[in-house]
Order: structure tokens, then C-alpha cells, then sequence
């Protein structure tokens, strides 16, 4: 509990430090400056480039993926955990619910799709070919 | 790289904090997780996104394996956008075989391994040994939807310069618009026939004595050498070809099915869903 206690409180010590300058000053320690992070986690703003309607996929494959999580954890505790999946197949509701893999699949569409998309011209545009 | 002080603290939860509040729903799976990050050097490899590389698996902080996939990905990527700055094709062709080498790993694994056609998941009492062949969290077992979504990325990229599809559209008034309509029905007949396919049109169901043949089916889908698989939460049995067809290409239709519906969306052919899907909330505004 102290351990824990005194990793935590450095950590936080560790983070106000860091947040306490402007964030150009450290460039390596970008990721640890709380309000640029902060600023562009609640920012809502999208501009013309943005593909909008990803926005409400993810949205949709993260309580996908919630939900499946906390179904499952119920099956590594029941006992009669063979009846209750037969008695999953009548609901094909609950049964969409507990098979949630595919929200994995959408994951790794929207970063392959929004790598491509955005990341591509960067690449092509300092290679020598162009 | 900006994501590694939010491991660090998810790790430090597992490891410190988690424990203390005991054992009850979930707490099982924590405190192994928790164990795991002490020990074997598995910090360093999940912090580093290499714990897809060893037999453990992440088994420190179980759910970063995703990022160690992407991680990769990312990696290699800079390989597909030059060759495809190079010429389009190469680029193409380059992610295309990349994809085609995923999805015959999970067809030969599935072969061999008897497996059922439940999404990826083995059979638990397989799963924990068979890790050196898993088809769930190692990187070259998952590249076809993100390979999918590079070529569906590309596609957008021309579109939104060149708008080939919308002028053909507008142009071809009536042929456009039933294009349009056959591949909105093609995207969401195949992605709900990702979720339920196997739960309603399995391969070899007798439907009529499933009640009864449940436990017999179960049982023998356990035998390795038996050619019927059993899945035990859908419901369904299949031989092993049909499971191991399955197993290869549930995850590229899926995303193939849904980066359609994405490139239909965004080329303004997206109608009541493109509106749902784009839909803010703007409490921070207000």
C-alpha cells in the first residue's frame, strides 16, 4: 500500500513537473504534458479532411467491445456454463452481444483505413520518387 | 509513443491497486495479469509492444495485445505507402499479398488444428497450450483487416480528389443509383453475416435434435480426430473445411464489409446512416 502509494505520488510529482512548462520545451516528453493532451482529448472540432462518420463507429465498437468483456467474465465463473450458451442461441440479440469479436476487425480497419488515408501523402512526399 | 504513459498507469492499477480489492467478478483474470507483469521481463515487453513475439502472449496488461498488433502495422507501413508513391499497383499488390499471407495462416492453423468455426477462439481446453499457433493475438495472424483498410484508405484518398465515383453516380442517374443500393445491401447483408452466420446457417445442423444431440456433439467436437466441430455458443457444427474457410475470412469480409459501408458514407451516398454515424453531441460547445 506505501509502495504503491509513493510510486503514484512520484508519478503525479513526475507529471505536474513536466505539465508546469510549455509543451514545446520538452519535445520528447510530449506525451506526458497533461493540458496539450487534456486540450486535445475534449476538442471536438473536425475539420473538412476528417472521415465523420468513423466517429460513430468507433463509438458503437467500443460498447461492443465493453460488453462482450463483461458477458464473457460471466462464463469464467458459471458452472453450468454449457447450458446457459445453449440457452444464449434463442436470443440473437444476446448472442451478437457475446460474439464481439468482429469490433477487434473494425479496430484494425479504421487504423489500416486512416494510416492510408492520412499518412500516405507524408510518406510519398519526402521520398525521393516523387 | 503517446500512449505508453497510459499503459504505464493501467499497469501500475493491475499491479497495485486491483489486488486489494479482492476476488469477485473479473478479479481472477486481474490478479493473473497483475502476477504476470512482475515477472518474466513482461513490463519491458508490453511497454516495447513485443509481447506478441513471445509464447506468453500479453499476459501482462491482456488487453495492449492489440496494440502490439498495431504497433507492427504501423511499422511496416511506411513500405506500403512508398510503393504505392512508387506506382499505385505495386502498393496494391504489396498490402494485397500481405493480407492473402494472414489469412492463409489462420486457414493451414485451423486445419490443423481441428478447430471450430466460432470466430477465433479454440476450444479453452486448447487454447492455453497452444499459444505458438494462435490465430487471435500475433500480428501476422490479423493483417487482412487492417491490409483492407489500407486499400480502403487509398480508395477514399482518390476519391476525395478525383470524385470518380459521385460523377459516375450523377452522371449515370438510374445504373448509378442501383449501384449504390447493390452495394449498401452487399455491406450489410455481409456484415450481418459475419455476426450470425454461423449462428443460423451453420454447415451441418440437425436442427430438429440439437436439444438432444448437444452433449453427444460437444464431446465428440473435444476428440482431435473427429471431423465435427461443435461450437458451444452459437450452436453449430461444420466439418473442418467449412470452419477452416470460416477462419480465414470472416475478418477481411468484415472489414471489407464495413469499409464499404465508410467509402459509401463518405463519397455522400450515405443517406440516414451517414447522419447517424456522423452525429455530435455538442456539450463542450455550448
Amino acid at each position: 500500500m506505501i509502495a504503491s502509494a509513493v510510486v503514484f505520488c512520484s508519478y503525479a510529482a513526475f507529471l505536474l513537473v513536466v505539465s508546469f512548462f510549455p509543451a514545446s520545451k520538452f519535445r520528447a516528453l510530449k506525451a506526458f504534458h497533461v493540458p496539450t493532451n487534456y486540450l486535445s482529448m475534449v476538442d471536438i472540432s473536425r475539420p473538412a479532411k476528417a472521415i465523420r462518420c468513423i466517429d460513430g463507429i468507433r463509438v458503437m465498437s467500443i460498447w461492443w467491445v465493453l460488453m462482450g468483456h463483461i458477458l464473457t467474465q460471466l462464463f469464467s465463473l458459471e458452472e453450468n456454463l454449457s447450458e446457459v450458451s445453449l440457452r444464449l442461441r434463442e436470443n440473437s440479440f444476446m448472442r451478437s452481444l457475446v460474439n464481439a469479436l468482429p469490433s477487434v476487425d473494425s479496430f484494425f480497419l479504421m487504423g489500416g483505413l486512416l494510416m492510408a488515408y492520412l499518412g500516405t501523402e507524408k510518406v510519398t512526399d519526402k521520398t525521393l520518387m516523387n | 509513443m503517446r500512449l505508453v504513459p497510459v499503459i504505464l498507469l493501467g499497469i501500475w492499477l493491475q499491479v497495485a491497486i486491483l489486488p486489494l480489492f479482492g476476488q469477485g467478478l473479473g478479479q481472477i483474470t486481474s490478479n493473473i495479469m497483475g502476477a504476470a507483469c512482475i515477472a518474466d521481463n513482461m513490463f519491458s515487453k508490453t511497454i516495447f509492444f513485443v509481447m506478441a513475439f513471445y509464447d506468453e502472449g500479453a499476459v501482462c496488461l491482456g488487453h495492449v495485445w492489440y496494440l502490439g498488433c498495431e504497433f507492427w502495422y504501423a511499422a511496416i507501413f511506411p513500405l506500403n505507402a512508398a510503393l504505392y508513391g512508387v506506382h499505385k499497383a505495386l502498393g496494391v499488390t504489396f498490402t494485397v499479398l500481405l493480407s492473402i499471407g494472414s489469412i492463409s495462416w489462420c486457414w493451414y492453423q485451423s486445419i490443423i488444428h481441428n478447430t471450430t468455426p466460432y470466430q477465433q477462439l479454440r476450444l479453452p481446453p486448447v487454447m492455453e497450450q497452444d499459444m505458438a499457433n494462435d490465430t487471435y493475438m500475433r500480428p501476422w495472424a490479423r493483417y487482412d483487416a487492417y491490409g483492407v483498410g489500407i486499400l480502403f484508405g487509398w480508395l477514399i484518398l482518390a476519391e476525395r480528389k478525383g470524385n470518380g465515383f459521385k460523377n459516375f453516380v450523377k452522371n449515370n442517374k438510374i445504373v448509378g443509383y442501383m449501384v449504390v443500393i447493390a452495394l449498401w445491401f452487399l455491406s450489410l447483408f455481409l456484415l450481418y453475416f459475419t455476426i450470425f452466420g454461423f449462428s443460423g446457417w451453420c454447415f451441418l445442423v440437425d436442427f430438429e435434435n440439437l436439444w438432444d444431440k448437444r452433449i453427444d456433439l460437444y464431446y465428440e467436437s473435444l476428440d482431435p480426430t473427429s471431423s465435427i466441430k461443435w461450437d458451444y455458443i452459437t450452436g453449430c457444427s461444420s466439418t473442418n473445411d467449412s470452419s477452416a474457410a470460416w477462419n480465414a475470412l470472416h475478418r477481411a469480409v468484415w472489414a471489407f464489409a464495413l469499409g464499404l459501408l465508410i467509402f459509401l458514407c463518405d463519397s455522400g451516398f450515405g443517406f440516414t446512416i451517414n447522419s447517424f454515424l456522423s452525429f455530435t453531441v455538442r456539450i463542450l460547445r455550448i
